[in-house]
């Protein structure tokens, strides 16, 4: 009874939430607002989408942030190069995995925690990409490339959807149906008892940070499809509302912990709020309030659950 | 008989709806070792949590001297003179010795600071006092889990001024320095303490009980005097059903040598350690806590490889360098530390047990999860292992059966060698039994078993032979039928 309260209370908290907001503005249930918030949310649903994955590990990613800045323009920098999308698309989610290998290696090989690790490619990344592009914006596109995030599919499916969509049932998979999927969670959950199973700890490790990063890329370069631009700054503090989403879905910052399914949840929560802060006119300086609060009430709910139940 | 010290009545507690405490009632008398015993879940670790502060009951009542005892938490519990050393061991790594000990009450200086130099003194006395061969500056994070347990030991003597509660204090010790904690206990209880004493083991029970209390689900079916009750009434208290033999007999091995150690060597830990291991052979390792007989097996099981040395397997030699190679060579590696390196805690037991051979049931890197669910259910039936539900997370499963399902994956594994590190540890009789059973059998199967141990008994009773470690050396390997323990204590000491 309590497993099941556990697992449906960020659902039940969602639903609420958009009927409560249904009934309190009537802009809310348009399909403007429902396609903006879609189109605003997908770019931090995806990435906790991968950040999930490296949590459920054991590990967090800092770098996702930085991350989002680099692929970015390393994707609209192909655009410019007058390189067809997909190829930019490519290139984008492959400059993604590269960051995560390197993250991956620097956990694995240097036997950094982490935190520790990310907290400097997170450094790393950005003084990159602010270095590669002098901090000027990459501009002046002329591909119109912002379909990417601005497009709709049968007129009203906005196209990130579709990337959100694909993304999310895939890593379900993974994580459900393929032992890399069954090792992060034995890896998060004891890392020491995974190796005495003949996991192969650091090469999965590393296919997990790659994996996070390949899914940060193509956020990049949705995002910068969304400004039809290569930010240097773009994705600057998203780092925290990732795992601010993952942990609200029921991930675990110990590991061992986390869905999909949960954190894609967690992330819409976010997205609601801030879409219904805006809507009823309520400051944005509250708005960080509520959100900060939202975090710490669903966090300290699951304490008090597992408490209980130990 | 005076007014007893302790008085616990009626006491009740449930975890969310299920019941683990149904009105029990202790009463506890100065100068006497009162033995605590129950099957894992019985509700032993409850009761004495509930004493502690640990958890809150749920009704009841707690008398002490005669008076009403409110216990809010640990704290109210330890200055009321009640303390406890825990199972599993609750030390702060990063700190010393002496800032463990003293965790919660260190003394201070008369301006308000800390007295670090007083702290410091005052462990070593306590270690020192009591023949503990530690020092108190020593950071605890380096220490042995035997090591620990004396800490622990320390700690709750430290503190102890009426009742101490010990639950399975000998479990990670060795025949000496249990011994000494036995030594210590009848010098508190001379003092006037009341020692609740928590064991499995009947040996200990006999030898210091002078009464006894038996819970079984959660209700307590005797208390009384030692003298008033034996073995096989306990034993049925316990079980509810009577167990007749606990060592079944085993088959013979047979000539063949499945696996051979050479001279293996790491580095302080072990050196010059030969051995031959037969097949359907249970070859017991006896040696006191630090004897390098884990170090040795973790070499065997490729999780740390000896420096030196040869392995052959089936006469053939083999490296592995890690795990994976090991077990894909036919090892399992069930540990002393199932906390530690045992138990996935989030994952349900079906995970548990299949997480070292994915291999099998997979179709590259997919899964194939009825598979692996019909393979898992067969052997939870076979082994009895007991989850409310099939999703229920085994960090939340009683001991015993953590320990039934690490077993389930080695045979889920298809392991024939496995090297079983204290296999009973911390795991109530009737599963001990069980665990018996399911050993006989997998050597009857043509399995071989390395089986460590620091239960003399078991070890006589479940091993064709007994090589003894001293030291980091293998200094003797004998029958195990008409050795005496006093033997194999001779060689280990």
């Amino acid at each position: 009874m309590r497993d099941l309260l556990k697992k449906f209370l960020p659902f039940a908290t969602l639903i609420a939430l958009f009927v409560g907001l249904a009934i309190a503005s009537p802009y809310f249930l348009t399909v403007g607002n429902l396609s903006a918030v879609i189109r605003q949310t997908t770019v931090i649903t995806i990435m906790a989408i991968g950040m999930t994955v490296v949590m459920v590990a054991g590990g967090i990613d800092l770098s996702v942030g930085s991350m989002v800045g680099l692929t970015g323009v390393c994707g609209t920098m192909l655009i410019a190069a007058h390189y067809p999308t997909w190829i930019a698309l490519l290139g984008a989610i492959l400059a993604g995995a590269v960051c995560g290998l390197a993250n991956g290696a620097g956990v694995v090989g240097l036997k950094i925690p982490p935190f520790i690790a990310t907290l400097g490619t997170m450094g790393i990344f950005r003084g990159l990409v602010l270095l590669i592009t002098g901090g000027i914006p990459v501009a002046d596109l002329t591909h119109n490339f912002g379909v990417l995030a601005n497009g709709n599919v049968l007129g009203v499916i906005p196209v990130p959807l579709i990337f959100l969509i694909a993304v999310g049932i895939l890593i379900y998979l993974v994580l459900k149906f393929t032992k890399l999927g069954r090792y992060s969670y034995a890896i998060g959950s004891n890392i020491e008892a995974a190796r005495c199973s003949g996991i192969r700890i650091g090469l999965y490790t590393i296919l997990i940070y790659a994996l996070n990063g390949a899914l940060t890329g193509l956020s990049g370069m949705i995002e910068s499809a969304r400004l039809v631009t290569g930010q240097p700054t773009a994705g600057d503090g998203y780092e925290l509302r990732v795992i601010a989403a993952v942990v609200i879905g029921g991930g675990s910052l110990n590991g061992g912990q986390g869905t999909v399914v949960g954190t894609v949840i967690g992330a819409l929560i976010m997205g609601l709020l801030s879409n219904g802060c805006n809507l009823l006119g309520i400051s944005p300086f509250l708005q960080q309030i509520i959100i900060g609060a939202v975090i710490v009430l669903a966090v300290s709910f699951d304490e008090l659950q597992r408490r209980r139940m130990a | 008989m005076p007014e007893p010290l302790l008085e616990m009545t009626g006491v009740s507690k449930s975890f969310g709806g299920n019941c683990v405490l149904s009105s029990v009632s202790l009463a506890l008398w100065p100068h006497e070792v009162h033995v605590l015993v129950g099957e894992n879940g019985a509700g032993k670790s409850t009761l004495m949590k509930i004493l502690n502060g640990v958890y809150t009951k749920d009704s009841g009542e707690v008398r002490l001297g005669g008076s009403d005892l409110a216990i809010g938490g640990p704290y109210d519990a330890r200055r009321a003179g009640i303390s406890m050393i825990f199972q599993e061991q609750i030390l702060a790594n990063d700190l010393t010795i002496a800032q463990n000990i003293f965790l919660g009450q260190e003394p201070t200086t008369s301006s308000g600071f800390l007295d670090n130099k007083t702290q410091n003194v005052r462990a070593q006395e306590v270690l020192d006092r009591h023949h503990f061969p530690l020092k108190a500056t020593t950071r605890v994070g380096t220490l042995t889990r035997a090591q620990k347990q004396l800490v622990e030991i320390a700690r709750a003597l430290a503190t102890a001024a009426r009742v101490l509660v010990m639950d399975e204090p000998t479990a990670v010790l060795s025949h000496k320095e249990s011994e000494e904690l036995f030594r210590i206990i009848a010098e508190l209880k001379a003092k006037g303490l009341a020692i609740v004493y928590i064991s499995h083991r009947m040996e200990e029970l006999e030898r210091l009980a002078d009464r006894v209390t038996i819970l079984r689900d959660g209700k307590c079916v005797f208390t009384g005097e030692a003298s008033a009750i034996d073995r096989a009434g306990i034993i049925r208290h316990m079980v509810g059903r009577d167990i007749h033999e606990l060592y079944p007999s085993l088959p013979e091995p047979s000539a063949e040598v499945v696996l051979a150690a050479e001279r293996l060597a790491y580095g302080s830990e072990y050196r010059d350690v030969s051995f031959e291991l037969h097949r359907g052979e249970i070859l017991g390792f006896a040696g006191l806590v630090g004897a390098g007989r884990t170090a040795v097996a973790h070499g065997i099981f490729g999780l740390h490889p000896p420096q030196a040395g040869m392995i052959l397997l089936h006469g053939k030699p083999v490296r592995f360098r890690s795990t994976g190679e090991s077990i894909a060579a036919g090892f399992g590696y069930l540990t002393e530390d199932r906390k530690g390196n045992g138990i996935l805690p989030d994952l349900p037991v079906t995970e548990n047990i299949s997480i070292a051979a994915l291999d099998s049931m997979s179709n590259g890197p997919v899964l194939s999860l009825p598979d692996e669910a019909r393979r898992c259910r067969e052997l939870v039936k076979k082994l009895n292992i007991k989850a409310k539900s099939s999703a229920m997370p085994i960090g939340r499963l009683s001991g015993g059966n953590q320990q039934k399902a690490l077993l389930a994956r080695w045979l889920f594994a298809g392991s024939n060698i496995l090297l079983l590190d204290e296999p009973t540890q911390g795991v109530d009789l009737g599963t001990r039994a069980e665990i018996y059973l399911l050993m006989r059998e997998i050597v009857a199967a043509g399995g071989s078993i390395l089986m460590i141990s620091s239960d003399l008994p078991e070890l006589l009773g479940m091993s064709h032979r007994i090589a003894v470690m001293r030291r980091g050396e293998l200094v003797t390997t004998m029958p195990a039928a008409g050795a005496t323990q006093e033997q194999v204590m001779r060689h280990a000491a």
